[in-house]
């Protein structure tokens, strides 16, 4: 019943919805009869990212840049430029959010301007040449810092607050929860996020896997 | 072990921190960062001085210096999991040091300083918070608030509980004494028990016993046993009554405050932080000072006074009364966590699906539309299953272990018995002794209970009303000056070289100036987030600029009573908000004195009137919360009829028309116009047909005033009003064709 392997179905559900999604990106030629089957879903395009029209390459002062062969970028949308032609262009420094970080996290990235005005998304990370993948990579490990814990030394709770005290894959550490309850998100039976009082996150991959002292202080919370 | 821990992170920065003062001494605005650029934890330690961050951590034994002149923009980036500071130079975005979450607050200060000091401005830092946890034990800050409960003075504390007090001096005093007079009566009790035992009922010669004194004695047992009884009563009522008129003082003392605490304190905080507060934590002051105190009281003197007796009756028979004593107080702490784990499980699991409940009926027309009933009931078996197995399972484990807990608690009593018994064989002892021990015994256990749980409840106790008083001792930060004078506005407002922000961080409002001359009405056009509504919140003065000035007719803002400008004053949002009530009292919130004929004007102007009229009860329709749900546009033009009847000499509408059809808009506009003739009115709209008849447009864009005339004088420009124009136009000509 515990699905260890975390959320198998919702990737299974993902990759069907995508592919229908592609339909669209390159139209078949026959395109009365796909009209016709069109759901809701299919009407939206999406700019993805792959290795034919992307390059993420490092700046000059070490950020990831984007060149990119897609619609040319509208600084501001009351812009009448209406051009959809496709050309390439420097984009300059990209950011990077998952869409899915728990789930997903290689998968579905939106790649975004400073603002948050997305330019488009990598649907898979390994969709790119090697060189951008490990700049991707690379740049998403700065973004998400996430220790995942390995083994829990103590835990104590006081009025209302937990205090701990881990290994992680970044040595040790010690934190704080608000409401330990609702601080441990699951999300799958075995997989817990952590947010500490301060906003960081610490993962643990699996809680049954975790030696049997640790999993016992972290029992009560599951 | 985690305080070593800590310890030890501390005395590391602190290295750090000393041997950045010996390379670059005399720096401000210091701030610490914790990772480095591949994100493994380091310790660093940065600061400012003379146009130049310096940084040094473990991992660069060099100090690194970066000049202001060298960037144009600083600025902290919240990632996730994690922050850094950039800042942006000719070359393009420059990393200068990342850390982990617990420095974000600190990172944002010295961004904001630095920035400030770029713009050729002075940073005040003192309003600035660095740190969630406490600087000097390093504890977290109870949620909402940034007293430390650990550091807090608790003798002060108590010093400022005692003002509340004072009113009641005299009940207090009776009160107290009724607690020793009872105290005093318990421990006597078990010694008359033993005179009627060992003198009338065990007494070895019946016939020498005088029955009068016997019966006597009786009486005198009831007598005492009434007393207690009254005085318990006496005392029940005199803290009860107390105690409440002292948690009604706490909570107006509190309402009081927040009503006064402008809407920038106030929205540190959620309404429910500030609910909590009222409620919840008075409450548990009130409990601290009415049940804490005087129980905590009348047990210790039970204690003292049992002690004293049977020590004064036996001293060996004593010692084996209290020895198992530590023992249970052993017992009962660890009993203590233990259940509250239990427990804990248990609310969690009643809370969650209470949760799933509140989520399903609140959402009952998505679930019912959407087919998922079935879904829905599963959802919900399995959390009341889950809540059901925990209960049971707790249920069972108590009934398994109260037992023989209560049996352990009672060993002491063999002791006595055993050893009193022997005594009595012996004959050196009377059975009433015995059984006068045997009660004390009893007695000695209750108040070592209670005691067991005390620490917790104080601590609890001592947190709220430590939150308490941080709002009750807060200085609002809007006040009136002590020039203050009532005017009369006419309607000149003007803004000069106006700086804002809500964090002290990032501008909202940059550099505005901008003058309105009465009679004018302004139309404020931009995107969201733009700074639009900020705008008006200034006018209406719930926050103060953070530089440059705002006059209202020539006085400075500061000069004018909040009152008296904000009675002057009417303001219709585009979130209406009506009070439970009748309509008529929802319009007249502001003009309590209105008469019914001004109310039905206001009401026909704002075109609200004619709804009204088709509700049964008219205007004594009841309204808000648990009353007759009135539509979007419905609320809106009674939030209008509310502005317009105060008749106001300056007029702000904040979408107030967004949620009307075109038509009943148009309807509004024409009576708005008519009566913001000689009125000051400031108009927020996305809609720009809204904004037709305005004597002036403002666009804001990034922040700042980007252009500004008449309709037409924008049109001509060709700038963003007229690219809006354009778009909105297009967008209406789709409509139309479809």
């Amino acid at each position: 019943m515990k699905d260890k392997s975390f959320n198998p179905l919702a990737k299974k559900e993902m990759v069907t919805k995508m592919s229908s999604n592609e339909l669209i990106e390159k139209p078949t030629v026959n395109g009365s009869d796909s009209e016709e089957n069109r759901s809701f879903t299919d009407l939206v395009k999406i700019q993805y990212f792959d290795k034919d029209n992307s390059k993420f390459y490092i700046g000059e002062t070490g950020f990831v840049n984007l060149k990119a062969f897609m619609p040319p970028v509208q600084k501001d949308d009351l812009d009448e430029n209406v051009s959809e032609e496709p050309v390439w262009q420097e984009i300059g420094r990209v950011y990077f959010h998952r869409a899915f970080p728990f789930e997903l996290p290689e998968q579905f990235i939106s790649v975004q301007e400073r603002e948050g005005k997305e330019y488009g998304i990598i649907k898979d990370i390994t969709n790119l040449d090697d060189e951008s993948a490990a700049n991707v990579r690379a740049a998403l490990a700065r973004k998400y810092y996430t220790p995942t814990i390995t083994k829990i030394h103590s835990l104590k709770e006081r009025f209302g607050y937990s205090y701990w005290s881990v290994d992680t894959d970044k040595g040790k550490m010690n934190f704080t929860l608000q409401d330990t309850f609702r601080s441990i998100a699951k999300v799958s039976d075995v997989r817990l996020v952590v947010t500490d009082i301060d906003g960081n996150r610490y993962y643990i991959l699996d809680a049954e896997a975790l030696d049997p002292s640790s999993y016992k202080k972290i029992e009560l919370y599951l | 072990m985690s305080k070593q821990k800590e310890s030890q992170y501390q005395t590391l920065l602190r290295g750090i921190t000393k041997r950045f003062e010996e390379l670059c001494p005399g720096c401000d605005y210091g701030f610490r960062y914790t990772l480095d650029t591949n994100s493994n934890p380091i310790f660093g330690y940065g600061a400012y001085r003379d146009g130049t961050i310096y940084m040094l951590d473990s991992v660069e034994a060099e100090l690194r210096s970066v000049r202001l002149d060298t960037f144009s923009e600083i600025r902290c980036q919240l990632n996730f999991g994690c922050v850094s500071l950039e800042v942006i130079t000719e070359k393009g975005d420059v990393e200068l040091c990342r850390a982990e979450m617990s420095c974000m607050l600190s990172l944002q200060a010295i961004a904001k300083r630095v920035t400030l000091i770029k713009e050729g401005r002075r940073p005040d830092t003192a309003k600035d918070i660095t740190e969630h946890t406490c600087s000097t034990c390093g504890k977290p800050y109870p949620r909402g608030s940034t007293v430390c409960v650990n550091c807090v003075d608790k003798k002060n504390l108590i010093k400022k509980v005692i003002p509340f007090l004072k009113p009641y001096t005299a009940p207090l005093i009776f009160a107290f004494l009724a607690f020793v007079a009872a105290s005093g009566i318990t421990v006597c009790l078990p010694l008359l028990n033993k005179d009627l035992i060992d003198n009338y009922i065990k007494n070895a010669e019946p016939k020498n016993v005088v029955f009068t004194s016997f019966i006597i004695l009786i009486i005198t047992i009831a007598l005492v046993e009434l007393a207690l009884r009254l005085l318990g009563i006496f005392r029940a009522v005199t803290i009860a009554k107390v105690g409440n008129k002292i948690a009604v003082n706490i909570k107006n003392a509190l309402f009081v405050k927040i009503q006064q605490l402008s809407i920038g304190g106030i929205g540190k905080r959620s309404a429910g932080e500030l609910i909590n507060r009222i409620t919840e934590d008075s409450s548990l002051m009130q409990e601290f000072l009415t049940n804490t105190i005087p129980v905590l009281f009348q047990q210790t003197l039970n204690l003292i006074g049992i002690g004293i007796v049977v020590f004064v009756m036996d001293w060996k028979l004593a010692l084996m009364v209290v020895f198992p004593m530590p023992l249970i107080a052993v017992l009962f702490y660890t009993m203590r966590s233990f259940m509250n784990r239990m427990y804990h499980r248990q609310w969690h699991a009643g809370s969650d699906s209470n949760t799933i409940l509140h989520d399903i009926f609140q959402g009952i027309r998505v679930v019912k539309s959407f087919g998922m009933e079935k879904y829905e009931y599963e959802r919900f078996d399995k959390s009341v299953k889950k809540l059901s197995d925990i209960s049971a399972q707790n249920e069972v484990l108590w009934q398994k272990i109260m037992p023989p807990l209560n049996f352990f608690m009672g060993i002491g009593e063999y002791f006595i018995i055993a050893y009193a018994g022997a005594k009595i064989i012996e004959g050196t002892m009377g059975f009433g002794d015995m059984n006068a021990f045997l009660s004390y015994a009893g007695m000695l256990y209750g108040p070592l209970r209670w005691i067991a749980f005390l620490p917790r409840r104080l601590s609890r106790q001592m947190t709220s009303i430590a939150k308490v008083f941080e709002i009750i001792d807060e200085e609002p930060e809007i006040v009136d000056s002590e020039k203050a004078v009532d005017v009369k506005l006419s309607g000149d407002i003007e803004f000069e070289n106006a700086y804002f922000s809500y964090n002290g961080y990032e501008y909202v409002l940059k550099d505005i100036n901008l003058k309105i001359k009465k009679g004018d009405m302004i139309g404020i056009v931009g995107r969201s987030g733009v700074g639009k509504s900020t705008l008006t919140n200034l006018i209406m003065r719930l926050y103060d600029l953070n530089e440059g000035n705002l006059k209202f007719d020539g006085v400075d803002v500061r000069n004018i009573p909040q009152h008296t400008l904000r009675s002057q004053m009417g303001v219709v949002l585009q979130e209406t908000f009506l009070f439970r009530g009748t309509i008529f009292n929802n319009i007249a919130y502001a003009e309590p004195n209105a008469t019914p004929d001004e109310v039905i004007r206001a009401a026909k102007l704002a075109n609200a009137h004619q709804f009204i009229m088709k509700l049964p009860d008219g205007y004594n329709t009841l309204v808000g919360e648990r009353g007759q749900t009135l539509s979007g546009g419905e609320r809106q033009r009674i939030a209008i009829a509310r502005a317009v009847l105060r008749n106001p000499e300056i007029l702000i509408l904040d979408e107030a028309t967004a949620s009307l059809d075109t038509e009943t808009e148009k309807l509004i506009q024409d009576s708005i116009a008519a009566l913001t003739k000689n009125r000051t009115t400031i108009a927020i709209a996305h809609r720009l047909s809204t904004l037709r008849n305005a004597t002036r447009l403002i666009v804001l864009e990034k922040n700042e005033i980007e252009e500004e005339g008449t309709h037409e004088e924008l049109l001509k420009k060709n700038g963003r009003y007229s690219k809006l124009v354009l778009a909105q136009r297009q967008m209406s000509k789709l409509a139309n064709k479809k």
